[in-house]
C-alpha cells in the first residue's frame, strides 16, 4: 500500500517523533523546548513529505502506458551532477564536529543541512518534474532563486563587510582613515571605468572582483585571527568617581583628564529633570521644577532614578559632586567603611551637565548626610533629604 | 396556505420578513438606547469626568461640553445621512444613479467645512492645553511615584502648602491629601514601569515615566473623596492600581500635617505590642514605620530595595489615617463609615476623615484576607518559586505565611497607627 518514498518520510517523521520525545523528557529548560518544539516542526514535515509521496504513489509511470516510458521525465537522465550529497556530507561532518567542539560549529552544519535538504528536495523533484530538462531547470529556478538569491547576497555582504570590519579594527588608529578613504577610492575608480569603458570583458571584471573579494576576505581573516589592536576605554566619572570628584587640577591621571577634556558643556533634553543645580557668585542653590525659588535642600524619593540638570555659572571650571553617604559593613569580622559618590565632569563658565542617580536608603539609614558640594568651594553644600 | 393568504389578502411570506426584520431592529435599538440612556443616570459614579471639582477639570469641562456637542451634531448629521441613503438607495435591481464625479464646487465645500471645524475646535484645544501646562501659580509640590501597583505621595520640605510649611518630608500612600483652594503642583514618576495618574473629577492623566519627571497641576474647590485609577497597562494588577485625592479645608490639612510629622507610639495594648514584634520580624523588612525601634531601643528601618523590584513599599506609620489599604484597592472603612465619610457635608468631611479608622469602623475582613495571603487577593509577582527573572525580587507583597493568631495581633497594631 505504502509506497517507497512515503515508507522513507514516514520512517523519518517517526524518527523525529521519537527524537521530539526523547529530547522533551531529557532536556529542560529553553533549550529542551526549542528543540522539541523544532524536532515536531521536522516530524510534520516529513509527514507532508509522506502524504504528498503516497497521494502521487512515489510519481511513478504507469507501467501499463508504453509511451510514457519513453516521455515521463523518469526516462531522463538527470541535467546536470548533483552537489548536494556532497554538501550534505559536509554539513554532517560540521555537525559531529560542532557537537564535541563550539556549538556555534554545530548550528552553522544545521543550518548548511537544512539548507542542503531543501535544495536538494527541490532539485530532485524537479528533474521528474516534466520530460523536457530545459522545463525542468526553469521550474527549479523558479521556485529556489527568490531563496538562494537573498541569502547569498546576504553572506556575501556580511562576509564583506565582517572582513572590512576585522581590517579596520587591526589596522593603526591613524592608518583607518587613510585606509578606508583608499579602498573608497579604488572602488570609486573601478566603477568609473567600468562605466567608461562598457568594452570591458564580462570576465575581466569577474577575475578583478573575484580576486579583491578573496584578497579582502584573506586580510580580513588575518586581521580576525591577530586580533583587534588595544582599544583603551572611554572613562566616566561613574567608573572613576574616587580619583575624579576631586577639585580641578588635581587629576593628575592624563588618561581620566580625557573625561574632562572630552565632556560635552550642553544638555539638549532638559525635561526629565528633577531640578536644576546652580553654582553662581559663590552660591549653590538647587531649583526645584517649575520652582523659581532656590533652596539650600531638596528632597528625593527613596530608590528613584532621579536626574538633576547642573549649570556652572561660575568664573572657574567647577565640578559637582554628589556624596551619596556613608555605610559601615563588617566584613569577616572588620568594619569597612564606603562612602559612595558621583559627580559631573569639568564644566567651563556657563556649562551644563546632567546626571542621574538613585538613593536607595533614606536619610536616616546612611552615616552622613546626602550632599551635593563643589570641591574647592568650601561652605556651600545642598542636602538631599531622603525619606 | 398561499391560497388562504390571497384569500384573507395576506402579504406574502417573503413581503412579511422585511417588516418583522424592521420591527426587530426597532426592538433592539431601543433596548441600546435605553441602556445607554439610562447608563448615564448611575448615581455612585465618582470618576465621572462631566463633574469637574477643581478649576483643572472646570477648564477641561468648558472645552469638552461645546466639543462634545458639535461632535455629536456632526456625528448625527453624518449618520441621518447615512442611514438615510442605505435605506432609501439600497439596491433593488435599478439604474445605476447619475454619478457626482468632477463637481470641484461640491468637493471644495466638503474639504472646507470639516477643517473650518477642526479649526474651530483646534484652537481652544490647543489653548487649554498651554493653560494647563502653566503649573507656575503652584504653591505646594507633592512628588507622585507609581510602581507596581500602588502610589506613592511625599510632600518635601517647602515653604508652601500649609502656614508655616511641611518642616519635614512626609511619606504616605494610597490617598492624596491635599489642602483645597491651594495650586498643587504633583511632580509624577516611576520606579518601574509606566503608569498614569488620573483623578477625572480634578484634572486629566498624566503618564508616570521611569527616569522622567512629569508635572500635572491639581486643585480641589470643596472638600471631599475623589477617585481614580491608573489608566496605562501596567501588569498583573493594573486594574487594582486605583488612588484617590483627598481634600481638606487647610486648616483641617494643617491637622493632617501636624499628625503625619509625628512619629509613631509604641503599641500600648498587650496584643497590639505582640503583633509589633511580629510586624518588626516580618513586615518592616519592606514597611517603614517611622519612631519604631527594636528592643535596645535601635530605629528599626525597613530595606525595601533588598525584596522588591521598585525598591520601595507603603510607609505604615500612619496606616489607619487613611481610608484605604493596598493600592487603595480595598476600604479600610466598613461600607456604613465608609457612606459617612463619603457622603459627608464640606463643612463636617474634614473631622469626621481626621477621626481615621476606629475599631468599630475597620473592614477586618478583608484586611484579616490580605494578610492572610495578599497574592491571593491581588495578583501579584510574589510567587518565590519563580523569581530568575527578577533576582529574587517580588513585584507586590509576598505570602508570609501569617498564623490567625499573629494575623489578630498584626490587626491591633495597626490599628494603632493613626
Amino acid at each position: 500500500v505504502f509506497t517507497t518514498g512515503s515508507k522513507l518520510f514516514v520512517g523519518a517523521s517517526a524518527l523525529a517523533v521519537i527524537a521530539a520525545v526523547a529530547v522533551g523528557v531529557t532536556t529542560g529548560g529553553a533549550v529542551g523546548i526549542t528543540a522539541t518544539i523544532s524536532l515536531i516542526g521536522v516530524a510534520l514535515a516529513f509527514g507532508l513529505l509522506a502524504g504528498v509521496n503516497f497521494h502521487i504513489r512515489d510519481g511513478n509511470v504507469p507501467s501499463m502506458v508504453p509511451d510514457v516510458q519513453r516521455t515521463a521525465a523518469a526516462a531522463e537522465p538527470p541535467a546536470s551532477r548533483s552537489v548536494w550529497p556532497f554538501a550534505g556530507a559536509v554539513s554532517g561532518a560540521t555537525i559531529a564536529v560542532g557537537a564535541v567542539t563550539y556549538p556555534v560549529v554545530f548550528k552553522l552544519g544545521v543550518l548548511l543541512a537544512l539548507a542542503t535538504i531543501a535544495e536538494w528536495t527541490v532539485r530532485a523533484w524537479s528533474e521528474r518534474a516534466s520530460a523536457s530538462n530545459a522545463y525542468n531547470d526553469g521550474v527549479r529556478k523558479r521556485i529556489l532563486h527568490p531563496l538562494e538569491f537573498p541569502v547569498l547576497g546576504t553572506i556575501v555582504a556580511a562576509v564583506v563587510i565582517y572582513s572590512f570590519s576585522r581590517i579596520m579594527l587591526w589596522i593603526d588608529k591613524d592608518a583607518g582613515p587613510w585606509a578606508f578613504l583608499a579602498i573608497g577610492a579604488v572602488v570609486m575608480i573601478g566603477g568609473f571605468v567600468i562605466a567608461a569603458r562598457p568594452t570591458v570583458r564580462t570576465a575581466a571584471i569577474t577575475v578583478v572582483l573575484a580576486v579583491a573579494t578573496l584578497g579582502l576576505v584573506s586580510v580580513g581573516a588575518v586581521a580576525a585571527l591577530d586580533g583587534q589592536r588595544e582599544i583603551s576605554d572611554y572613562p566616566t566619572t561613574i567608573d572613576y568617581s574616587q580619583e575624579i570628584c576631586v577639585a580641578p587640577g588635581e587629576v593628575d591621571d592624563p588618561h581620566l583628564a580625557e573625561i574632562d577634556e572630552r565632556a560635552s558643556q550642553t544638555v539638549s533634553d532638559k525635561a526629565a529633570t528633577a531640578g536644576t543645580v546652580v553654582l553662581e557668585d559663590g552660591e549653590l542653590r538647587v531649583y526645584p521644577r517649575s520652582i523659581d525659588q532656590g533652596f539650600d535642600t531638596i528632597t528625593v524619593p527613596k530608590g528613584l532614578d532621579t536626574t538633576f540638570l547642573f549649570r556652572n555659572l561660575d568664573e572657574e571650571h567647577r565640578r559637582f559632586t554628589i556624596n551619596m553617604g556613608q555605610f559601615t559593613t563588617e566584613e569577616n569580622g572588620t568594619a569597612v567603611v564606603e562612602t559612595p559618590m558621583t559627580c559631573t565632569s569639568l564644566l567651563e563658565h556657563g556649562g551644563e551637565t546632567a546626571l542621574t542617580f538613585k538613593l536607595p536608603k533614606p536619610s536616616s539609614v546612611s552615616e552622613a548626610p546626602y550632599t551635593i558640594v563643589v570641591p574647592g568651594i568650601e561652605g556651600q553644600q545642598i542636602e538631599i533629604v531622603v525619606p | 396556505m398561499t391560497e388562504r393568504r390571497k384569500r384573507l389578502g395576506e402579504p406574502r411570506g417573503d413581503a412579511v420578513k422585511p417588516v418583522r426584520r424592521r420591527r426587530l431592529a426597532a426592538r433592539i435599538g431601543a433596548v441600546v438606547g435605553a441602556v445607554m440612556l439610562l447608563g448615564s443616570c448611575a448615581k455612585d459614579a465618582p470618576q465621572d469626568t462631566w463633574q469637574p471639582a477643581g478649576p483643572n477639570a472646570q477648564t477641561i469641562q468648558d472645552l469638552q461640553w461645546w466639543v462634545f456637542m458639535l461632535a455629536g451634531v456632526v456625528g448625527l448629521i453624518v449618520f441621518s445621512v447615512l442611514g438615510y441613503s442605505l435605506v432609501r438607495f439600497r439596491d433593488r435591481g435599478q439604474e445605476m444613479p447619475e454619478q457626482s464625479h468632477g463637481k470641484p464646487a461640491l468637493e471644495i465645500t466638503l474639504t472646507i467645512i470639516p477643517a473650518l471645524i477642526l479649526l474651530v475646535v483646534g484652537i481652544p484645544t490647543v489653548n487649554t492645553i498651554f493653560e494647563l501646562a502653566d503649573d507656575s501659580d503652584a504653591t505646594c509640590v507633592v512628588n507622585v511615584t507609581g510602581q507596581q501597583w500602588w502610589w506613592e505621595y511625599d510632600y518635601p520640605v517647602q515653604e508652601g502648602c500649609v502656614d508655616g510649611g511641611i518642616t519635614q518630608p512626609i511619606v504616605t500612600s494610597g490617598q492624596l491629601v491635599i489642602p483645597t483652594n491651594v495650586p498643587i503642583l504633583l511632580q509624577i514618576t516611576s520606579r518601574d514601569v509606566i503608569h498614569s495618574f488620573w483623578i477625572p473629577r480634578l484634572n486629566g492623566k498624566r503618564d508616570a515615566v521611569p527616569g522622567r519627571v512629569q508635572p500635572l497641576r491639581m486643585e480641589a474647590d470643596e472638600p471631599g473623596i475623589y477617585s481614580g485609577q491608573c489608566t496605562e497597562f501596567c501588569g498583573l494588577s493594573h486594574a487594582r492600581m486605583r488612588q484617590e485625592a483627598v481634600a481638606l479645608y487647610p486648616e483641617d490639612f494643617s491637622t493632617w500635617v501636624d499628625n503625619q510629622l509625628t512619629p509613631a507610639a509604641p503599641a500600648t495594648e498587650r496584643t497590639a505590642a505582640e503583633g509589633q514584634a511580629t510586624f518588626e520580624a516580618q513586615c518592616s523588612r519592606c514597611h517603614q514605620v517611622d519612631g519604631l525601634t527594636d528592643i535596645e531601643g535601635n530605629p528599626v528601618l525597613s530595606s525595601p530595595d533588598q525584596y522588591l523590584v521598585p525598591g520601595a513599599a507603603p510607609n505604615l506609620t500612619h496606616l489607619m489615617s487613611r481610608n484605604t489599604f493596598a493600592g487603595a484597592t480595598w476600604d479600610l472603612l466598613i461600607d456604613e463609615c465608609r457612606d459617612r465619610v463619603w457622603n459627608a457635608e464640606p463643612e463636617e468631611f474634614g473631622a469626621l476623615y481626621l477621626e481615621g479608622v476606629t475599631p468599630e469602623c475597620l473592614n477586618g475582613l478583608e484586611l484579616r484576607e490580605w494578610l492572610r495571603n495578599p497574592p491571593a487577593k491581588k495578583p501579584m509577582f510574589a510567587d518565590p518559586n519563580n523569581l530568575e527573572s527578577t533576582g529574587g525580587k517580588y513585584r507586590g507583597m509576598p505570602n508570609l505565611n501569617l498564623t490567625e493568631d499573629q494575623i489578630d495581633q498584626l490587626l491591633a497594631y495597626l490599628l494603632e497607627r493613626k
